[in-house]
């Protein structure tokens, strides 16, 4: 008895709701989608890169060459990234994104180079890399065009954790190694495009800026060669491209 | 319908006429392989606050000159093409600041660079009706350039030619001027490095190559592009 009391309650739900929810202003979108990170944690400077490597820009100025060593090129991090994002549209042309974005570098970070160690040149290997999450929460506005698609353009923050590490091997040999984890909230500008093949369901592209950047953080690794504690801020600075599927939980 | 063998060739026949005619107006509208000739600018050539972040400097400008091929289907694309950039200016550092900080001084006078790229981005596109159609795509782009850098300490000059992979991604926008011309208007954001390829370190004791070439940056460009389908 209860059961077909619960089972009628759910028809009825099922019959009500899509009628009740067309006439409603509001429409949710779930998106998921992946991406790529240009220079991913900036130039990842830290103190001890300047201290002993005499790098003052970091992983761009760690980079040299001399005759006689055998030197690779330690390129800015790629990052790629996959995500989802809630986004609700209020009568059409306002919006607000909740997101949720994992990331990690996949490309660049390693390399050999030389470094200057008072009046000889010694070999340096160098490994760099990162990892983190972001939640972008932007509000902003959206041009629909006809039924087939929409644009959109929002901005806001983003609570953006993420942890940074570096080890470097000289041929004295020593080994320095850091890790420095910490949060920032970026600021956001947020422009996506959908292209919808159905009433629902649509391609999607976005384009992001963050700005911001954690306090300078210390090192949590002390089991290396360095002299003194290390000291760096996480640069969550840098564009972001995605593709991804949106899902609308209404025809547009 | 019996099966009159004839009557059978006959639709089908017309099923492929039809089908043909389906398809290849659409693909004529939807303008699917462009090539386009545009002009360019770039902004801080050699983005020298990346290698010399003390230094007071003026940067070098850039113009340069492109051809783009563009592959459209309705929702996307695929962007290649040739850049080749000249130099307006020649960077000059004016204010060494790295000696008063205390750092080792860069040395690095003036430079100037010239490179080709070839660009390859992919993204989704935005028809908007048969007016235009704007576009956002990732990719990436191999640099080759050659210039020349000369040192504040020996005040000679040193050609320079080097290479890198660059990411990044383009943003454009295409208006319709007739059904096979479009005008276009691009920008680009790339990043990316090369390895170091000449000494500019005033410091006798390090004997190195440290300056490196540094590719990323903004380019706008202006252009316009004929549909061969």
């Amino acid at each position: 008895m209860m059961k077909r009391g619960i089972l009628t309650t759910l028809v009825i739900l099922a019959i009500f709701t899509p009628s009740a929810l067309t006439a409603a202003p509001v429409n949710g979108a779930l998106t998921l989608h992946g991406g790529m990170m240009p220079s991913l944690g900036g130039n990842l400077m830290s103190y001890e890169q300047g201290n002993t490597f005499g790098s003052t820009t970091g992983i761009d100025g760690i980079n040299n060459s001399a005759s006689g060593f055998d030197t690779s090129p330690v390129e800015r991090l790629l990052g790629a990234s996959a995500g989802i994002t809630f986004k609700t549209t209020f009568y059409e042309y306002f919006h607000l994104r909740v997101g949720y974005n994992y990331f990690r570098s996949v490309y660049g970070g390693t390399g050999k180079t030389v470094y200057n160690d008072g009046a000889i040149n010694r070999s340096l290997k160098c490994e760099y890399s990162m990892w983190g999450y972001d939640i972008p929460v932007t509000v902003g506005l959206t041009i629909p065009f006809w039924k087939d698609m929409k644009i959109s353009f929002s901005t806001g923050l983003a609570y953006a954790y993420g942890v940074y590490t570096y080890k470097f091997k000289t041929d004295v040999p020593s080994e320095y190694e850091g890790e420095f984890k910490g949060w920032a909230l970026p600021l956001v500008i947020h422009l996506e495009g959908e292209y919808f093949l159905t009433r629902q369901l649509a391609l999607f592209t976005s384009l992001s800026y963050y700005n911001g950047s954690t306090n300078v953080l210390a090192d949590r690794k002390q089991d290396d060669d360095a002299a003194n504690k290390d000291y760096a801020s996480i640069d969550f600075t840098g564009y972001r491209y995605n593709l991804g599927v949106s899902y609308y939980f209404k025809p547009i | 319908m019996t099966g009159n063998p004839s009557m059978k060739l006959s639709v089908r026949t017309a099923f492929i006429l039809l089908a043909m005619l389906l398809f290849a107006s659409p693909l004529m509208a939807e303008r699917n392989i462009g090539v386009g000739l545009h002009l360019g600018g770039q902004h801080n050539t050699g983005n020298i606050d990346s290698f010399y972040q003390y230094a007071q400097a003026d940067p070098q400008n850039s113009m340069f000159v492109g051809i783009a091929f563009k592959f459209s289907a309705p929702f996307a694309f695929l962007r290649t093409g040739v850049d080749n950039s000249f130099a307006i200016n020649k960077g000059n550092v004016l204010e060494d600041q790295s000696i008063s900080l205390s750092h080792t001084s860069e040395g690095l006078d003036t430079y100037q660079l010239s490179y080709t790229a070839i660009p390859v981005f992919a993204g989704l596109q935005f028809p908007l009706q048969d007016k235009g159609v704007f576009y956002l795509g990732g990719g990436i782009a191999y640099f080759l350039g050659t210039g020349e850098v000369k040192s504040a300490a020996s005040g000679t000059a040193e050609d320079i030619s080097a290479t890198a992979l660059a990411f990044g991604f383009i943003s454009g926008m295409q208006l319709h001027l007739t059904r096979k011309i479009s005008l276009y208007m691009e920008w680009e954001y790339l990043e990316g490095r090369s390895k170091p390829v000449a000494q500019t370190d005033t410091d006798p004791l390090n004997d190195m190559e440290n300056f490196y070439v540094d590719y990323t940056g903004h380019r706008l460009q202006l252009g316009l592009m004929y549909f061969v389908l």
